[in-house]
């Protein structure tokens, strides 16, 4: 059998800066550095902020490392993500909303969204070595 | 967590608006209410330093297209003179780098005494002593 170290950390509206800061302190000392860990914390914010906006306010992160690859976890029991927030395309120039799945979509090494009326899970997912090859890359 | 910092300067109709902090789902309303008021009177144009912004997120970007709509509907000109990686970085990747282009010139009508090198012709002002003390470009009578 194989454990990790789970970190959780809850949080609503009021907590999601103070947990991003815990998220940034979490991939620093696993090695992830400079413009990687900016791109990892914007990732998870923008599902944090999701959460917060369309998922009842309030939500979870489960972070753990494990063979090279840092993942961060954002639950909440919202009623789900509609299929077309998923478009490949981003909004429009003078839309200013709706970027926010786009962006994760965009920054991370892997993001997989598991959602449904019960609620949604994003799994974000970082190399820790460095970008994957393009070939290793999970589409989102 | 960073203090979020907004500071004004105007000259000649137009508005030079320093950020400092975060810019992010927590501070978007209080820009969008900042900058509204001072689009109020209509300025020619209205220049955003974003070079202090340590933090932007999608929710920070929204905030500058609908400043940007703003100032397009009251005919003032948005332009911003300089923008950290954390902001030129989101505004990249989403394509927005032509909407948003940087213009340093932007804030050169800014260039305020304490900015500008003090002058190589001085005159002895009248009053006083006719000696001045020039600190950081600015000029004190003695």
């Amino acid at each position: 059998m194989i454990a990790y170290t789970v970190t959780t950390w809850e949080f609503t509206r009021e907590q999601i800066n103070t947990v991003r800061g815990s998220v940034t302190d979490y991939a620093s000392a696993h090695g992830l550095k400079g413009v990687r860990r900016g791109d990892f914390v914007l990732a998870v914010y923008e599902g944090m902020t999701n959460a917060v906006k369309h998922a009842g306010g309030r939500g979870l992160i489960r972070m753990w490392a494990a063979d090279g690859i840092l993942v961060c976890d954002i639950a909440d029991s919202g009623p789900g993500i509609p299929v077309t927030s998923f478009d490949d395309d981003p909004p429009s120039d003078h839309e200013p909303g709706g970027r926010g799945i786009w962006l994760i979509r965009r920054l991370s090494d892997s993001a997989d969204f598991t959602t449904g009326p019960g609620g949604t899970t994003l799994r974000i997912a970082f190399w820790l070595d460095g970008p994957p090859p393009d070939d290793l890359r999970v589409p989102a | 967590m960073e203090t979020f910092r907004m500071a004004a300067q105007h000259s000649d109709g137009s508005v030079l608006v320093t950020i400092t902090g975060e810019l992010d789902i927590a501070t978007r309303p209080e820009l969008c209410d900042y900058v509204d008021r001072l689009l109020r009177p209509r300025p020619g144009t209205l220049v955003l330093d974003l070079s202090e912004v340590t933090f932007m997120d999608a929710c920070g970007l929204g905030a500058l297209i609908i400043l940007r709509r703003h100032a397009t509907e009251r005919g003032t000109r948005l332009a911003i003179c300089g923008a950290s990686s954390a902001v030129s970085s989101v505004i990249s990747m989403t394509g927005l780098t032509p909407f948003f282009p940087v213009s340093p010139e932007a804030a050169a009508p800014f260039d305020g005494p304490q900015r500008r090198p003090p002058p190589e012709h001085v005159s002895t002002g009248t009053g006083g002593s006719g000696l001045y003390l020039i600190v950081g470009g600015n000029r004190f009578n003695l």
